[in-house]
């Protein structure tokens, strides 16, 4: 990253212990960077509004009102939003989720198996990718 | 008086073969009547020349002299004109035979229908014989068949969704409790008050044996759905594989005797089959030593795989049970196991149209499990 500018996390999940676990993981990785949470693909939308770049999203698919991939097509959709950094973190197996959020471009698709270490690595790894890819239209 | 003599046998002959033709003409009468299909025959013209019993008792005719009246008559401008496609090739020489519903009495049959022109010395088309068979009643059933084959597949279907929603939503609040669990472990770790981590222990190990059941549940539902693909399978290779898997088994070993078969078939059911009665053998022995052999028999249609072990035996009262639904012989605390194997297990293999039994083995000692695989 070229400035010092911190990247904001957009968590949209509605299972309430999976957003403890990833809080947790944050926690434990040390990482202080400021982090939202949303609970459904509606409120995901209303939060992103006034979100300060540069951020990333971590999308859940499963979840009411509206779901994952529905946000991320209104997201690819959007002017303003278009070009954002998503990964998703889900249950799902089913290919055609996978297919569905590749098709949309997601940055990565992660499977959460247990809510330990599966999310450590997920949370590593995003961490990682912030220190190192250059994101995009910063302002 | 020569011309008298010579004249008599010839009168004689010709009676007699009147009577021969007369007779002749008879049996026609009588077979034509007797056959429980409709019969006609109808000159080039169309018109009809002779119809038995049965077809003027389809096409609404009877007690009707229907002798010189033309088809179209018989049976109606509608039904006439679909029929005009065959009767035109049986007039140009052709052997028909087709499927179609037609009229039975006062309602409606599915007929087979055959018209088979009749030529004369010169090979003209001078008529044609027509037969029509009923059908309506195969028909019926072949059509309830498929109606009855399209509800299976809905319910497999139905099945099917259910097991994967019940056992995805399932795990859901599963891995919160797993997470939960650590979380009050890592929290608790300097704890040391009553059975606080004792019973921790014991509600993680109950979470992971709860997450294997749910998975056992959700493979019971896939078999015959994810059958993978039909290849050519070299069962010598894949059982050894399989051993490889299974790692280390403490003192049994586990052996192939004999040649396994290689032949072309679903090769996923077939390893699941395998790993689930190879793995129960070597998993359930009770000795610190002992010996699993996987050998086979062929038959003209199918194999019988054996999977022989020398552990403790299965009494054969339990002969059913152990096929069912998380069926175990021994407490889940002393063995962990979800029950699910045999039940998976006998479900493939009754799916691909064969048998699972097991017997006691040699001398009353340890069991052998077989089961038939078709070509």
């Amino acid at each position: 990253m070229p400035s010092n500018q911190e990247v904001t996390i957009l968590v949209v999940e509605d299972d309430a212990i999976d957003v403890k676990a990833l809080l947790t993981a944050f926690k434990k990785l040390k990482i202080a960077n400021p982090v939202t949470v949303a609970k459904d693909g509606i409120e995901g939308w209303e939060v992103l509004q006034d979100i300060s770049r540069p951020y990333l999203i971590i999308l859940d698919i499963n979840m009411p009102r509206m779901n994952g991939i529905e946000l991320l097509e209104k997201i690819r959709a959007s002017e303003k939003f278009h070009d954002s950094i998503v990964f998703i973190l889900t249950t799902s197996t089913d290919d055609k989720d996978k297919f569905e959020a590749y098709d949309l471009n997601a940055a990565g698709y992660m499977l959460k198996s247990d809510m330990g270490t599966s999310f450590i690595r997920a949370i590593e790894m995003v961490e990682r990718y912030w220190k190192v890819i250059e994101f995009p239209g910063t302002d | 008086m020569t011309d008298n003599t010579v004249r008599v046998p010839v009168e004689r002959q010709l009676v007699l073969l009147q009577e021969d033709v007369r007779q002749g003409e008879e049996w026609l009468h009588t077979l034509v009547r007797g056959v429980p299909q409709s019969f006609m025959y109808m000159d080039h013209e169309q018109r009809i020349v002779f119809a038995n019993e049965v077809f003027l008792r389809n096409t609404g005719w009877v007690d009707k002299d229907v002798r010189g009246i033309h088809l179209s008559e018989i049976h109606g401008p509608e039904l006439y004109a679909s029929r005009t496609q065959h009767i035109d090739k049986a007039l140009a020489g052709e052997t028909v035979s087709y499927e179609a519903t037609g009229r039975k009495g006062d309602g409606m049959g599915f007929f087979h229908h055959e018209f088979k022109p009749n030529f004369d010395a010169e090979g003209n088309v001078t008529g044609i014989f027509a037969t029509a068979t009923d059908i309506t009643d195969r028909r019926d059933i072949e059509m309830k068949l498929e109606s009855k084959q399209q509800e299976l597949i809905r319910s497999n279907r139905d099945l099917e969704q259910f097991a994967y929603v019940a056992s995805h939503d399932l795990k859901a609040p599963l891995r919160a409790i797993d997470v939960l669990v650590q979380w009050l472990r890592e929290d608790l770790a300097d704890f040391e008050g009553g059975d606080v981590h004792e019973n921790l222990d014991l509600l993680g190990q109950r979470t992971q044996r709860l997450g294997r059941l749910l998975d056992d549940l959700l493979d019971y539902s896939r078999v015959g759905r994810k059958i993978g693909d039909f290849v050519e399978v070299d069962c010598t290779a894949m059982v050894r594989e399989l051993i490889e898997l299974l790692g280390d088994t403490g003192g049994i070993s586990i052996e192939i005797d004999g040649e396994l078969p290689t032949f072309a078939t679903y090769s996923t059911p077939l390893e699941q089959v395998f790993r689930n009665l190879i793995g129960n053998a070597a998993k359930h022995h009770p000795g610190p030593t002992g010996k699993v052999t996987i050998s086979c028999e062929e038959t003209d249609t199918q194999y019988v795989f054996n999977v022989t072990d020398d552990g403790a035996g299965i009494s054969s009262e339990y002969a059913d049970r152990v096929f069912k639904m998380f069926q175990t012989l021994k407490p889940r605390d002393e063995v962990e196991g979800s029950g699910m194997g045999l039940a998976i297990v006998n479900r493939i293999v009754e799916w691909q149209g064969g048998r699972v039994w097991f017997e006691a083995g040699l001398g009353d000692h340890g069991t052998v499990f077989s089961f038939q695989w078709q070509k």
